[in-house]
């Protein structure tokens, strides 16, 4: 898929740009609620989805990024509070959250092909080309590497320095030691919740537009990427994350270059299992914890 | 003071001489006259990361007798118990096993050779009944080939039948008699500790690392397990108890260690291992 | 009745046959071994395309213009039988890499990423398994017989009841077993089984290569019946299918995931059957809503599933045996002290 993505250079880092951001807000989940959440997909489609019939009704498209991710926001806070939250109380081992919420996402994703039909469609995108040295970007690119870089840097810096920023931090450290210095954990999840479903949203959206021709599953071969950025960082923390997303990305861009881009999604994936097996961690994490 | 190839405590009673106070590291070759010392623990460390949570610690254990561990929390009890059992490698040092060298063996080949423990969170595997729990521990580990389990049935099914009168007679010997068929899960602590106990019997151990049996279980229970930890010392077994309870562990062991920070502080008799003053310190003062 | 419901029916029970015996093999990875397999239907496509390789040969390759690696022209049932041995080969290479280094909910994901990483690469290599368009033409298993025949789906049917049979036998024989048992200890408490001497890696493969085993007879029986593979058919939503006949059956129990292969095959096979409202995915849609929300139920409500785990046989002994019978010799500790 990211051959698809990103056609030159220019494209790759976009593409990286996306990925950061969508990993971020899939990280974010990990972080505050344990839970690897395999909703996180699904959502990415709905997004496209609702992106398209605004877009069609008239909505410009960037409007309809935040509209869109605004959506995305408050579908997450359900599905945090109607299902993952419920389960961890029950004392829901961590696979088991991942089966249900494989499930739901499965659900979702039905639900939108029930809604929408199997059929591709696309955006018809605006704007010309800008030449920067020998890189090629289109309006749409930039576009989108603003909001990508925007987002995530607004991220981290209210992780960094806000209050509200260093009581998420703390939950994700350890919940029950937050929850007796005062912090209210259950908001911070809600509120982290609904911050990661607008990534999501934004990301789905801008994910569709990077792949032009989109459907109801376009997104089962951009998740499989976002979990992979998201376990070479480090799961569970937004700075990896980022760094994750572009050495995916741009491995697999340089990979391609070199072999060929038919093998760039077996070459992101063979760096998760890799990592995965010799690693675990992340790369960008410290051993000494 | 941390005990290292200085005088190291001979426990047991009828010692061999070449098991008496000795100062020199043996090799393999004298493991032979080392009869009877079943657990020889040498100058074991154990790091985690920065910190050393076990320090040069060297007992020996013999036959037929308890070895007490005693310590406050953080001490580096439970570290040193899962060194020598296997969870745990030990950055130094060496533990030999009858003579044999195990300090680099996963645990379930230790338990093979007939080091048993117990655990502090009780390992009864509670979907299983207690009869099944126990036969797991016993012989039919010997017969777990896929090949055989399907192929040749009679024989591990008459094993089987054997073990399981072996079993009964350890669930009366431990008064579990009435709970055969009961899940391990439904019983009450004293109770999974009790099966825990017998099922690492089953094997027919030469020792057993006994790490806190007695917590959490009320002061009736802590005497029936002491009185069955006594049997077993009869039977010939080498304990090594690791505890809190200072009383129960003074009154059964032969001998005692007394550990604070990852050092041992105090060896000896039970008396002289109480009344040694940092001993003291540490259990009366705080 | 008339042909087509018929064998509509016939179609019904051997999913349904499949998706038990394919259950078991996840049953042994996932509850007796304690491996969560999010990969299963890998191992199933290795059954599969086994198959349509060693009974392709050079000219079923040709005949549809599709190419892969290797083909060979094998009778039935040599073909199955390979793809069984291949799948637990595999299966033997796969799990002793992941199950060495990997702790249990990053072993799903591991083998998550597997999976995907052998369907792209499929997808990417025309040369190797032919590509996103797979391997059709596959020869049906009995000669001179076609699928045009009519009795032929319940012939089909009939001969993977009695597989079905065979491996109810075998697995039921492993599971009441000193391994079955041992993998149970495992599973409850594995530093407690090791404590004990049992070596938790020697086990879980074990009972990982059984499981994959399973997998490979039912994806090439799959092939055989459906003549085609293609990586389309090893989505990995296809995994979850067999993890909701689990969950909803009852982990360790074999009835019980009999219950729930046909719960979900009545689902899969109710919708498609369905009157087309809508658009025509209503039906699919449908399907996997409902099946989604079924294991979440079950998952939050009832995780033991319809049947709970059935009391395991313990060998008396003989009443005359406490007497005059010797017990047979201790081989271990025979000299212990």
């Amino acid at each position: 898929m990211i051959h698809v993505l990103a056609v030159s250079l220019g494209s790759a880092v976009v593409v990286a740009a996306v990925l950061a951001l969508s990993t971020v807000g899939f990280t974010l989940r990990y972080a505050v609620s344990g839970v690897f959440d395999l909703t996180y997909g699904a959502l990415m489609g709905v997004a496209m989805v609702i992106a398209f019939i605004l877009t069609e009704a008239g909505v410009s498209l960037w409007v309809a990024v935040v509209v869109v991710g605004l959506a995305v926001a408050v579908i997450s806070v359900m599905v945090e509070g109607l299902v993952v939250r419920p389960m961890s109380a029950r004392g829901a081992t961590s696979w088991v959250m991942m089966i249900v919420t494989f499930a739901v996402g499965l659900a979702i994703e039905a639900a939108v092909l029930g809604f929408w039909g199997p059929s591709f469609n696309s955006f018809t995108l605006v704007g010309g080309t800008h030449r920067l040295g020998s890189v090629e970007i289109t309006t749409d690119q930039l576009w989108t590497l603003l909001i990508a870089a925007l987002c995530t840097l607004s991220v981290g810096a209210v992780l960094r320095f806000t209050q509200w920023g260093r009581a998420t931090r703390a939950t994700a450290t350890n919940p029950r030691l937050a929850e007796n210095c005062g912090v209210r954990v259950r908001t911070i999840r809600t509120v982290t919740w609904f911050a990661s479903g607008a990534l999501c949203g934004m990301g789905g959206v801008l994910v569709a537009l990077q792949v032009g021709s989109f459907t109801y599953s376009s997104w089962e071969l951009f998740f499989p990427l976002i979990i992979a950025a998201a376990v070479v960082g480090g799961v569970g923390r937004p700075g990896g994350a980022v760094a994750g997303a572009f050495l995916i990305g741009l491995v697999t861009a340089l990979a391609s270059a070199v072999i060929s881009s038919a093998y760039e999604d077996v070459i992101a994936l063979g760096v998760l299992v890799a990592v995965l097996l010799v690693r675990p961690r992340g790369l960008f994490v410290r051993t000494a914890t | 003071m941390p005990s290292d190839s200085g005088t190291r405590p001979v426990i047991g009673g009828d010692m061999p001489r070449a098991c008496a106070g000795s100062t020199s590291h043996k090799s393999r070759e004298d493991a032979t006259s080392d009869l009877g010392c079943e657990l020889d623990v040498r100058t074991v460390v154990k790091d985690f990361g920065g910190n050393r949570a076990v320090g040069g610690v060297s007992f020996r254990l013999g036959r037929a007798s308890i070895l007490g561990l005693i310590g406050p929390n953080g001490a580096g009890k439970s570290t040193l118990g899962n060194v020598i059992c296997g969870s745990l490698r030990p950055d130094a040092g060496e533990i030999l096993f009858r003579g044999i060298r195990v300090d680099s063996m996963p645990a379930h080949r230790r338990a093979r050779l007939g080091l048993a423990r117990t655990f502090q969170l009780s390992s009864e595997f509670n979907r299983l009944t207690v009869m099944e729990n126990l036969l797991v521990g016993g012989a039919l580990r010997d017969q777990v080939g896929w090949w055989r389990s399907i192929v040749h049935r009679k024989h591990w099914q008459r094993i089987e039948r054997g073990e399981v009168l072996r079993a009964r007679d350890l669930l009366t010997d431990f008064e579990l008699s009435k709970w055969e068929t009961t899940l391990a899960g439904e019983l009450s602590g004293g109770q999974r500790r009790l099966v825990e106990i017998a099922r690492a019997l089953m094997g027919h151990p030469n020792v057993l690392v006994l790490d806190e049996p007695m917590s959490g279980l009320s002061p009736h229970m802590v005497e029936r397990v002491a009185g069955h930890l006594e049997r077993l010392r009869a039977t010939g077994l080498a304990l090594l108890l690791i505890e809190h309870n200072v009383g129960v562990v003074s009154a059964l062991s032969d001998r005692m260690i007394a550990m604070t920070q990852g050092y041992v502080i105090a060896e000896g008799s039970p008396e002289e291992v109480l009344g040694n003053d940092e001993v003291q310190a540490i259990y009366v003062a705080g | 009745m008339n042909g087509q419901t018929s064998d509509f029916i016939a179609t019904g029970v051997l999913y349904a046959l499949l998706f038990v015996i394919g259950s078991w093999g996840l049953n042994l990875q996932f509850d007796t071994a304690g491996i969560i397999n999010f990969g299963y239907i890998m191992f199933e496509a290795v059954g599969a395309y086994t198959v349509a390789i060693f009974s392709l040969g050079k000219t079923g390759l040709s005949q549809g213009q599709q190419q892969a690696f290797v083909a060979f022209s094998l009778p039935f049932p040599l073909p199955i039988i390979v793809a069984v041995v291949v799948g637990a080969a595999f299966s033997a290479v796969i799990g002793a890499i992941v199950l060495r280094r990997v702790r249990q909910d990053q072993q799903a994901i591991v083998l998550l990423g597997m999976t995907l990483a052998a369907l792209y690469f499929v997808e990417a290599d025309p040369g190797f398994l032919n590509g996103s368009l797979g391997l059709s033409l596959i020869p049906e298993p009995f000669i001179g017989s076609n699928s045009a025949s009519p009795g032929y789906e319940w012939a089909f049917v009939g001969g993977v009841a009695v597989l079905t049979v065979v491996c109810w036998l075998l697995v039921r024989a492993t599971t009441e077993s000193p391994f079955g048992r041992a993998l149970r200890a495992l599973r409850d408490n594995e530093s407690g089984a090791e404590a004990l001497g049992y070596g938790a890696f020697s086990l879980q493969l074990r009972a990982f290569v059984l499981g994959g085993a399973l997998a490979a007879l039912v994806g090439g029986i799959f092939a055989y019946f459906i003549t085609t593979w293609a990586p389309a058919s090893w989505g990995y939503a296809e995994t979850f299918y067999f993890f909701t006949v689990v969950i909803v059956g009852g982990t360790s129990n074999l009835g019980g995931i009999v219950i729930g292969a046909m719960v979900v095959v009545g689902l899969q096979q109710g919708f498609e059957y369905l009157p087309d409202i809508g658009n025509s995915e209503l039906g699919v849609a449908l399907q996997t809503i409902c099946a989604s929300a079924l294991m979440v139920a079950f998952l939050a409500l009832r995780p033991r599933g319809i049947l709970p785990e059935r009391r395991h046989r313990v060998y008396e002994p003989d009443v005359r045996s406490t007497s005059s019978q010797p017990v047979p010799a201790d081989p271990i500790r025979s000299s212990a002290g």
